[in-house]
């Protein structure tokens, strides 16, 4: 074969991968979907529940402390204070009331007290009397019912014993999302149920709300 | 050739299926817990001391007398100082305790409070009550013994002992709290015809 016969076959060949390309590059193009379309949901949304309580006075007011700095005045004390619950978030919750970190506090010892009380430690946290003296009493009021759930005194070792009896005692704990609940702390002693012993001492404590979410059941 | 698990995966496969097998709901994720801090119950004191009112130090013997004749007399004073939050009502009064019960009988007091005659009677008679208020600060009285000019001779050489008590009074629905605190005298009479 001729030196002429191979260079017309080899450009006949490009000529054809050339054809080859542009057809399938206009197939290609041609065959490519032009359309779309999208749509979106706006409604589909995962949401997560709040659970959120307040802990305020009667009168809207936010929650005081019990402050009674006058034990001493008159042969006994008494008195109370109340609070209103409410679940404020979207799910439902448990209630829970305890008074922890109760310290009864000797304050040191003047002449009087001295000679009736042998623990005169200052401030002697765990050596005051006082705490044990004081008769406490716990009443949660729900849907207008009143029902005492709690009895303890602030003795140093009662801690525990005011979750104790209110697990025991308050059958249904639940407050749905917007309820709520008046809890009354009330407090009292019996006439000259204390004496110089309890002379300078201080009871101090925290009242603990808790609200637990509530999965499935009560 | 036969494959063979081994028992440890056949274990954890049997309690994943247990575990999926009751599972019902998740336990509680969420919980708000709301503390009112520092709540405080604060007893307040009661105290007093008898000082002396020449130098303010504490005083417990009011009269020591020796040689006590008829017609003659002698001065006393005690401050009565709060030393605490709350204000009282006390009490004075005397009681024999020791000695010879006629001469403490025959024993005359007479008790001032800002040069007033508050008491003017026999020794053992004396009962008085006043009041200290929470912002008071002290009350001084003062006090005059005597032996009356017609003493009789057998209460010469004679010993009287007595104690002044100062007692808080709690009243009906007053303060637990009390205090006392003891003033202690002794009278000896000399001889006289």
């Amino acid at each position: 074969m001729s030196i002429i016969n191979k260079n017309f076959i080899s450009s006949n060949l490009v000529r054809n991968l050339f054809m080859i390309i542009g057809v399938a590059a206009v197939g290609l193009a041609s065959t490519q979907a032009l359309f779309r379309d999208v749509e979106q949901s706006q409604q589909g949304v995962f949401v997560v529940g709040t659970l959120d309580m307040s802990v305020e006075e009667p009168n809207g007011q936010v929650a005081e402390s019990i402050v009674v700095n006058n034990v001493g005045e008159s042969s006994n004390i008494q008195g109370g204070k109340t609070w209103v619950v409410r679940n404020v978030g979207s799910l439902p919750g448990r209630l829970n009331f305890g008074v922890d970190n109760i310290r009864n506090i000797e304050n040191g010892c003047n002449e009087p007290e001295a000679l009736v009380d042998v623990t005169c430690s200052s401030p002697g946290v765990g050596e005051g009397e006082l705490g044990q003296n004081i008769q406490t009493q716990v009443t949660l009021t729900k849907n207008n019912t009143a029902t005492q759930v709690i009895l303890a005194t602030l003795a140093t070792d009662q801690a525990g014993v005011y979750k104790e009896q209110w697990i025991a005692n308050v059958s249904n704990r639940k407050i749905p999302p917007g309820g709520s609940v008046e809890v009354t702390f009330a407090w009292q002693t019996d006439n000259y149920a204390f004496g110089n012993e309890v002379q300078s001492d201080s009871v101090m404590f925290d009242v603990v709300y808790e609200l637990e979410q509530i999965t499935g059941g009560v | 050739m036969k494959n063979e698990r081994p028992s440890w995966f056949k274990l954890i496969f049997f309690g994943l299926m247990v575990l999926l097998a009751t599972a019902r709901f998740t336990d509680a994720d969420f919980l708000d817990r709301e503390d009112i801090f520092d709540n405080v119950f604060q007893a307040l004191t009661l105290d007093f001391s008898n000082l002396n009112t020449a130098n303010l130090t504490e005083k417990s013997l009011l009269f020591n007398i020796f040689g006590l004749q008829p017609s003659g007399f002698t001065l006393e004073s005690v401050r009565i100082k709060q030393q605490a939050e709350l204000g009282f009502t006390y009490q004075v009064v005397v009681e024999q305790t020791i000695g010879n019960p006629a001469l403490c009988q025959a024993l005359q007091l007479r008790v001032m409070r800002d040069w007033q005659v508050l008491y003017e009677g026999s020794l053992m008679g004396f009962n008085y009550s006043s009041s200290l208020a929470s912002d008071d600060t002290w009350q001084d009285l003062v006090f005059m013994l005597s032996l009356p000019a017609q003493a009789p001779p057998d209460l010469a050489n004679q010993t009287c002992g007595f104690n002044m008590y100062v007692t808080t009074l709690s009243g009906e629905q007053g303060s637990p709290f009390t205090d006392q605190e003891v003033l202690t005298s002794q009278v000896q009479t000399g001889s006289w015809l």
